[in-house]
């Protein structure tokens, strides 16, 4: 049995397919779990089959169904230039999606990384690491993340790089305390002595050891990460027009909240969906990784 | 409720409704009747920015020359009324009383009102004025003034005696009168020149009213100038408001606020159709006042791009926009572009025509003409959206679908205004969509975009031919003659260049409270109708 609070102290490959079907045997017993992951899933493949399902293209605009009400043509309604907001919610989710992706991604592998080599050597490279990490924790995220994405304007990658810097503080200290804890068990030792590599060490009994409270942290983290890809672009410095995106969407819809609720009423709900869909995916799987709440 | 413009309702009827709106608007409607002017009482105006300082040389800030306009004058002013349009500049004695110009074009000879004094403001003190401080001020305005450019065809000027003053010109220019009424133009006493006092802190000028307090980010409070020389039609002496104050909100939402509340009487500054609606449910007897606005958005082909080098290639991008549904769909009403902006009411193209030219789409004659320039199948160029707020990128996107559906493909890219505009002056684009700046005058509009080295003339052109009927429209004194060449000039522009093409003019809204009468908002800033503005509570 491998969980964080029982660190494996040997290779794990063999035994990580098995882990995996079993975490995910879990999240499907537990209930608020198992629906979160379904609409999760919904969702991905919406965003996914996009141009499958979408009637319009993203960007198509009907000029003789300008700001028209949800209707069996333009399921869920058009905006001000006649574009139709089904299309629109869907490719927009697919940005949104993306933007989460890949500053998970990247946030795990460069957050983890840096805080795997904080927590294992200790002493001045632990001690420079959480400083720059603390200096950069006095800025709320969302703050540090609009303050780049304006220096740097307005793109996708660019969102990526904002939202991706404001995350890698967390990871950094809670991977940090993780590998802290796990240094001090024998089996480090006990490599230490048989000449093992720091590298090896930290590939072999880090890593493995550090999975669950990744896969957690990803899971809260690809929300924030939509989110704040959602505020930057409704402030208009995420992705930028013509290209569809949840925030931009919002902001676009609040000129015309008064006459045409639509436009903000479900770029909003997939927000919420999404989002609140990862949430609870994430508080599951912390729930099933942990063994304290079993 | 607004109403959209839809595709299909083309031909005729497009056409009449579209002439209908652009005759309508082209005046400022000041709608109330007007009973006997009253005297008293006080409006509020916003204004949103304060002045860095009250130098007028010093800056062309909104801010300063709104505020220096209260208690200043010109030597030539704009004119006002229900028969002026909002863009028409009409020249109305200001300090001078009256002008002559000679035979040639050359001289222009200024005759200064008697019996005008200074306010009574230390060290000046309510002198009387005099032709030494037109040329004091002229004469610091040509030395350094951001402004010197409305002096620049004047070589000399001299005061034969203390209320005459005449200007050389090294060639004849006759934008030279609107030149001096530019908004920048106000004319200081001599003491502002000699150190006697400090311009930048304190106002002291001729007009209605006296600047009695400055707060930054507060108030300005103006108050009714005794001495002032304006009387009205009747003979009544001008101001009829007793004091007038200025609050500078900046935040938009706080503006709408105020208005509704009364707490602004006059509205000043960007105002969208949405935002109106939302005033006038709370405001139902508002004056609405709308004008068309005197910029418009304009899209620039680069000929160093190799398909927009080909003439054909451009007016195929032409004939590819539907500019009057765009309008009517996006900005919810205004006017046509021109290549003189149509708030120009007198210089631009008549709106028939400009419909003719910009506003009537042909895709197949667009697809055949790009063609023949060897694009039978379209290209693709970046194209450069200057982020003017949300409106502008809409119509980007609006021209965007336009134009591929004559099988261009126009990749939108939205830079900052800072940034674009760089990439603009280092022709560092392909395809650019922007604001154009506001201009008062074909002349600036014409001299700017279409002479070598004008500050817009993003596209590099240098057409020997243009730059000469550019110039020999200065000379023409003859308004109508003038206007007829303005008007060849429009359409060989049209016929012949096309690297920049008109978009659409925006609707102005400036919403007054039905208590303030007498207002007509026009495009020169310092607010000249003030003056005649009276409250009936």
């Amino acid at each position: 049995m491998t969980d964080a609070a029982t660190p494996v102290a040997t290779e794990a490959a063999p035994r990580r397919g098995q882990r995996i079907v079993s975490t995910l045997g879990a999240l499907l017993r537990e209930p608020i779990g198992c629906t979160a992951l379904v609409i999760l899933s919904l969702v991905l493949l919406l965003a996914l089959f996009a141009p499958l399902i979408a009637q319009y293209g993203p960007l198509f605009q009907d000029r003789r169904a300008v700001l028209q009400p949800p209707s069996l043509t333009h399921w869920l309604g058009t905006d001000d230039i006649g574009r139709d907001v089904f299309s629109r919610v869907l490719y927009g989710t697919r940005v949104s999606l993306l933007v989460g992706l890949l500053v998970v991604s990247i946030t795990m592998l460069v957050g983890g990384l840096i805080g795997l080599v904080s927590g294992y050597y200790g002493g001045w490279v632990d001690t420079i690491i959480q400083r720059i990490v603390e200096a950069l924790d006095t800025l709320p995220s969302l703050v540090l993340s609009l303050f780049i994405a304006a220096m740097l304007g307005p793109s996708v990658r660019n969102v990526v790089i904002a939202v991706t810097l404001a995350q890698i503080p967390r990871f950094v200290r809670v991977v940090r305390s993780e590998m802290l804890k796990v240094r001090g068990h024998d089996f480090i030792a006990a490599s230490r002595v048989i000449g093992a590599s720091s590298l090896r060490i930290m590939l072999t009994h880090g890593v493995p050891n550090l999975v669950p409270t990744m896969l957690v942290l990803g899971s809260l983290a690809f929300g924030v990460a939509i989110m704040t890809e959602a505020a930057l672009s409704f402030l208009g410095v995420g992705t930028p027009p013509p290209n569809p995106s949840l925030g931009t969407m919002l902001s676009q819809g609040t000129r015309f909240i008064g006459i045409a609720p639509w436009l903000i009423v479900f770029p909003g709900l997939m927000l919420t969906i999404s989002v609140l869909a990862l949430n609870l995916v994430g508080d599951a799987l912390r729930d099933v990784l942990d063994p304290r709440r079993r | 409720m607004t109403t959209r413009f839809l595709p299909e309702r083309r031909g005729v009827a497009r056409l009449f409704r579209a002439l209908a709106t652009s005759a309508v608007l082209a005046l400022p409607m000041a709608a109330i009747a007007q009973d006997q002017p009253q005297y008293g009482g006080m409006v509020r105006i916003n204004v949103h920015g304060d002045a860095p300082n009250f130098d007028p040389l010093a800056s062309t800030e909104f801010g300063v020359h709104s505020r220096l306009g209260l208690s200043m004058n010109r030597l030539v002013d704009w004119n006002y009324g229900a028969d002026i349009a909002y863009g028409q500049f009409v020249p109305r004695p200001g300090l001078a009383e009256s002008w002559e110009v000679s035979a040639d074009g050359l001289t222009y000879t200024f005759h200064l009102r008697h019996g005008v004094v200074w306010q009574d403001i230390a060290p000046v003190s309510g002198h009387p004025f005099t032709s030494a401080d037109v040329l004091a001020t002229y004469g610091a305005i040509r030395e350094g003034g951001v402004q010197r450019g409305m002096l620049s065809s004047v070589s000399e000027i001299t005061a034969p005696d203390d209320y005459t003053v005449v200007m050389t010109l090294a060639s004849p220019n006759v934008v030279l009168l609107q030149n001096l009424a530019h908004q920048n133009m106000w004319i200081l006493p001599t003491e502002a020149f000699d150190g006697s006092y400090d311009r930048t802190t304190t106002v002291i000028g001729t007009g209605p009213w006296i600047m009695s307090a400055y707060e930054a980010g507060v108030s300005t409070t103006y108050a009714r100038n005794p001495t002032y020389f304006g009387t009205d039609a009747a003979g009544n002496h001008l101001p009829y408001l007793d004091a007038v104050e200025i609050l500078p909100l900046r935040d938009l939402n706080a503006r709408i606020i105020a208005f509704r509340s009364g707490q602004i009487d006059i509205w000043f500054g960007p105002l969208n159709l949405t935002q109106m609606d939302g005033i006038r449910q709370q405001v139902p007897d508002l004056q609405d006042i709308q004008t068309i606005s005197n910029t418009q958005s304009e899209m620039f082909l680069n000929p160093s791009f190799a398909p927009f080098a080909d003439l054909r290639v451009r007016q195929a991008v032409n004939l590819a926009i539907d500019r009057l549904a765009m309008g009517q769909v996006v900005r919810g009403g205004g006017a046509i572009g021109g290549v003189v902006g149509p708030a120009l009411v007198t210089q631009t193209l008549p709106d028939a025509e400009r419909i003719a030219l910009y506003g009537t789409p042909d895709h197949d004659r667009a697809r055949a003409l790009l063609a023949e320039a060897g694009f039978p199948d379209g290209f693709s160029f970046e194209f450069t959206v200057l982020n003017y707020g949300e409106e502008l990128v809409r119509e980007a996107e609006w021209i965007q679908q336009d134009l591929a559906e004559i099988g261009i493909t126009a990749e939108i890219k939205i830079v900052d205004q800072v940034a674009g505009q760089a990439l603009a002056r280092e022709g560092n684009f392909q395809g650019l969509y922007l604001i154009m700046s506001p201009f008062a005058e074909a002349d600036e509009y014409l001299s700017t975009h279409y002479l070598p080295g004008g500050i817009r003339n993003y596209a590099g052109i240098d057409d020997p031919e243009l730059t000469a009927m550019i110039a020999q429209q200065r000379t023409i004194d003859d308004p109508a003659a003038r206007q007829a060449r303005l008007w060849e000039i429009q359409r060989y522009i049209e016929a012949n260049v096309q690297t920049t093409l008109p978009g659409w003019a925006s609707l102005l809204l400036h919403p007054a409270h039905a208590r303030v009468h007498g207002w007509y908002p026009m495009m020169t800033q310092g607010f000249p109708s003030l003056q005649e503005v009276w409250v009936s509570e």
